[in-house]
C-alpha cells in the first residue's frame, strides 16, 4: 500500500508512520509544512519519504498525491487558542487544507480518505452520550467548525466522485510524543514549579481519551472493513475521567508530594472548551474494534512517557 | 402590532440576487432601513428598481471576499442577513478551488466583520442539501448524520458549523433556515428554470435528467420571505437556531414535467427521460424534510407544493 500522511511528522501522524512501517510492502510519503511536526519524529527507512510543505499549497499536494493508495489526512491546526486569538488559522488549516486534500486526489483519482475528525463537532450535549447520528451540531469552538466543515466536504466528494472516506470522530488522543493538551501542560508545568499546579477550570471537565496506538487501530479497521462511501464512526473509551484526576495523577506520578492544585475556576478551560463529552462507540465495536487501553491506562501511559520526555 | 423586525437597520448580503430582492422590497415594507451589499454577479440591478426610490434604502456594489469594505459597510446595522453565494458551486468546473473556498471565505468574512463591529442579529439561508440521502425521512432539524452529497450542501453545512461556533464564542445570535426549494419569477437555476429554457429552444421533445421519480418540496418567494421574519420576530432561542423551511408536501419531477406542459400548452412534446436516479452526481434525488418546529412557532406555508409549482410556472412564464 502507498500511503500519504498529510501531518505525518506531527504527534498522531509518527505514530502511525511507525506502524505503516512494520509492514515491508507498505511505502509511506509524509506530507508536513513541519510548522509543529518535526523530522526528528519520523524515523529513518528506505520505505518512508518526506515532503516539507503546506497543505494550503495546492500545486505541491497535487504533485505529493499522485500514485498513492490511500490519504491519511492528519493536518490541522494543533492550537486551539492560538485559533481564537488568529481566527483564520482553523479556517485555512482545517477547511480550505481539507478541500485541497480531497481535490488533489480527485484529480489524481486517488480513492480512499481517512480522517480524524472530532467530538467538537457535537458542541455542548450535555451529560448525553451521544452516538454519530446525534443532531443538531452545533460546535462551539473554531476547532469543531473547522471539523465540521471538514466531514461535509469529504463527504459530498466521496458521493459525487466515487471516493471511499472514513471519519474518526476520535476523543482525545493520548501516547508517545504528545506536543500538546493538558497531560504535557501539566508535567511541564511542574518541571517548571513543583510546588502549585494551575488548572484551568474547575477541574471537573470530563472527556473520554484515547490511546493514539488504539486510534490508530480504528483507522485501519474502518478502511478494512467499512463499507460505505462515507464511514463515520466515533472511535473512544467508555471512561471519562475528570481533569482532577488527571492532575493528581501527573503528581503522583512525578512522586510529588506538596504540590497545591490551584483551580482558576469556572466549569470550562477555555472559550469554546466543551467541560462534557460522552461518546457512544457502539458502532466501531460492532464493526470489531476494541480499545487495549482504557481512558486511565491511556493517560498513565501517556503521563510516564511525556515525563520521560517522550522517546528519549 | 409592531413586528420585532420593524425599524431595525438591516444589512442585506446577496440583496440583488433572487431572494435578496424580494426580501429588500420586504424589510422595507416593515419599515425597517435596508443596506444591500452585492458584486452583481448573479444578482441584478433591476430586481431592485422598487427599492432604489425608497429613502431607507442604500445599494453598494461590493464584494464579500473584499472584507475591508465589506467591514466598513456593515459598521452601524443591527441585522445582518448572509444571502451573498457562490452559486456556481459544481465541482468539476475549471477552477473550483475558488468557487469553493471564496464561498466558505465569504462567510468566514461576514462572521468576522459582524463580530468586528459588534452585530449580533443573523440571518443565513441553508438548505435541505445539508441531509444528504435521508436515511430516516422525514428529517426535522435535529436529524443526523449529515453527509451531504453535494458541494453546495457541504458548502451550507460548513457554513453553519463556522456560524454556530461564532455565535457561541462572540454572543450573536443566529437562525439558520434549511430551506426547501424556493420559487418564484425571478429564480436562475433549478429544475423549472430549466426545464422551461430547454422547451423554449425544442419543443418537440424534452429531455428530463434523471427518472423522473425525483421528489422534493417546493415554496414560493413570498412564503420563504414571510417564514423567515415570522422566526425572527417570534422565536426566544439564545445563540444558534436551525428552521427547517418549506411546504407540507412534496411534488415529484415528473408532476412538474406535467404542469410545465400543460401551462406551456406542449401537448405533442416527447419526454425523454435520461434515466437513474440522480439527475448529477451530488444530486438528492428524494427531500422530505419535516416543518413541524416552525408549524409550533405558529407558521406554515399556504401552498401546497402542487400549488406552489404552478404558481411559479405560470409567473415564469407571464415575466418571460
Amino acid at each position: 500500500m502507498k500511503a500519504l500522511i498529510t501531518g505525518g511528522a506531527g504527534f498522531i501522524g509518527s505514530n502511525l508512520v511507525r506502524r505503516l512501517l512494520t509492514n515491508p510492502d507498505n511505502q509511506v510519503t509524509v506530507f508536513d509544512n513541519l510548522s509543529s511536526g518535526k523530522e526528528s519524529n519520523l524515523p529513518r527507512s528506505d520505505q518512508l519519504s518526506l515532503i516539507k510543505a503546506d497543505t494550503l499549497d495546492l500545486g505541491s499536494l497535487r504533485e505529493a498525491i499522485r500514485g498513492h493508495d490511500i490519504v491519511f489526512h492528519l493536518s490541522t491546526n494543533p492550537d486551539t487558542a492560538r485559533g481564537l486569538r488568529e481566527t483564520d488559522l482553523d479556517l485555512k488549516q482545517g477547511t480550505i487544507a481539507t478541500y485541497n486534500v480531497l481535490e488533489s486526489m480527485r484529480v489524481n483519482d486517488v480513492r480512499r480518505i481517512v480522517f480524524p475528525s472530532g467530538s467538537g463537532v457535537y458542541g455542548e450535549v450535555g451529560d448525553r452520550i451521544v452516538a454519530e447520528d446525534y443532531g443538531p451540531l452545533f460546535p462551539i469552538s473554531m476547532y469543531g467548525a473547522t471539523k465540521l466543515a471538514a466531514e461535509a466536504m469529504i463527504s459530498c466528494f466521496c458521493h459525487a466522485f466515487d471516493m471511499r472516506g472514513y471519519i474518526l470522530r476520535l476523543g482525545n488522543v493520548v501516547g508517545d510524543g504528545l506536543t500538546h493538551g493538558v497531560i504535557f501542560d501539566f508535567v511541564r508545568k511542574l518541571k517548571a514549579t513543583k510546588e502549585v499546579l494551575t488548572v484551568l477550570g474547575d477541574g471537573n471537565q470530563t472527556k473520554p481519551y484515547i490511546h493514539v496506538q488504539d486510534a490508530i487501530d480504528a483507522m485501519f479497521l474502518v478502511t478494512e472493513r467499512a463499507r460505505d462511501h462515507v464511514n463515520l464512526f466515533n472511535v473512544a473509551t467508555d471512561d471519562w475521567p475528570t481533569v482532577s484526576w488527571i492532575a493528581q495523577t501527573v503528581i503522583a506520578e512525578m512522586d510529588l508530594k506538596h504540590t497545591k492544585v490551584q483551580y482558576t475556576g469556572g466549569d470550562r478551560g477555555w472559550k469554546g472548551d466543551v467541560p462534557i463529552i460522552k461518546l457512544d462507540t457502539s458502532r466501531i465495536r460492532k464493526l470489531g474494534w476494541k480499545n487495549q487501553y482504557s481512558s486511565r491506562e491511556a493517560i498513565r501511559n501517556a503521563i510516564r512517557l511525556t515525563i520521560k520526555g517522550n522517546r528519549a | 402590532m409592531k413586528e420585532r423586525i420593524s425599524g431595525k437597520k438591516c444589512f442585506i448580503t446577496g440583496g440583488a440576487g433572487f431572494i435578496g430582492s424580494y426580501l429588500s422590497e420586504t424589510l422595507l415594507e416593515q419599515g425597517c432601513t435596508v443596506t444591500v451589499y452585492d458584486n452583481l454577479v448573479t444578482g441584478r440591478r433591476e430586481w431592485l428598481e422598487k427599492c432604489a426610490g425608497n429613502s431607507q434604502f442604500r445599494f453598494i456594489q461590493g464584494d464579500l471576499v473584499d472584507y475591508g469594505n465589506l467591514e466598513r459597510n456593515m459598521a452601524g446595522h443591527d441585522v445582518v442577513w448572509h444571502f451573498g453565494a457562490n452559486t456556481n458551486m459544481v465541482i468539476g468546473s475549471k477552477d473550483p478551488n475558488v468557487d469553493f473556498t471564496n464561498g466558505l471565505v465569504a462567510t468566514y468574512n461576514v462572521l468576522n466583520a459582524m463580530k468586528n463591529s459588534n452585530i449580533t442579529e443573523l440571518l443565513f439561508p441553508s438548505s435541505g442539501a445539508v441531509y444528504g440521502d435521508i436515511a430516516r425521512p422525514p428529517a426535522n432539524e435535529a436529524y443526523g448524520p449529515l453527509l451531504p452529497v453535494s458541494t453546495y450542501g457541504a458548502a451550507k453545512l460548513s457554513a453553519e458549523g463556522w456560524i454556530s461556533t461564532y455565535s457561541h464564542l462572540f454572543g450573536i445570535r443566529s437562525w439558520i433556515f434549511r430551506f426547501g426549494n424556493v420559487l418564484g419569477a425571478r429564480m436562475t437555476h433549478g429544475v423549472i428554470f430549466d426545464l422551461l429554457g430547454k422547451l423554449r429552444s425544442n419543443n418537440r421533445e424534452l429531455e428530463v435528467l434523471a427518472d423522473g421519480t425525483g421528489e422534493k418540496n417546493y415554496f414560493l418567494i413570498e412564503e420563504c420571505i414571510a417564514g423567515m421574519l415570522h422566526a425572527y420576530n417570534h422565536s426566544n432561542h439564545v445563540g444558534c437556531e436551525i428552521f427547517n423551511l418549506g411546504s407540507e408536501s412534496t411534488t415529484r419531477v415528473s408532476e412538474i414535467v406535467r404542469v410545465i406542459l400543460e401551462e406551456t400548452g406542449n401537448t405533442q412534446t416527447r419526454i425523454r427521460y435520461t434515466g437513474g436516479e440522480r439527475g448529477w452526481p451530488g444530486d438528492q434525488p428524494r427531500v422530505y424534510m419535516s416543518v413541524e418546529k416552525m408549524k409550533s412557532l405558529g407558521w406554515s406555508a399556504k401552498f401546497k407544493s402542487d400549488d406552489a409549482v404552478r404558481q411559479a410556472v405560470r409567473r415564469y412564464l407571464s415575466k418571460a
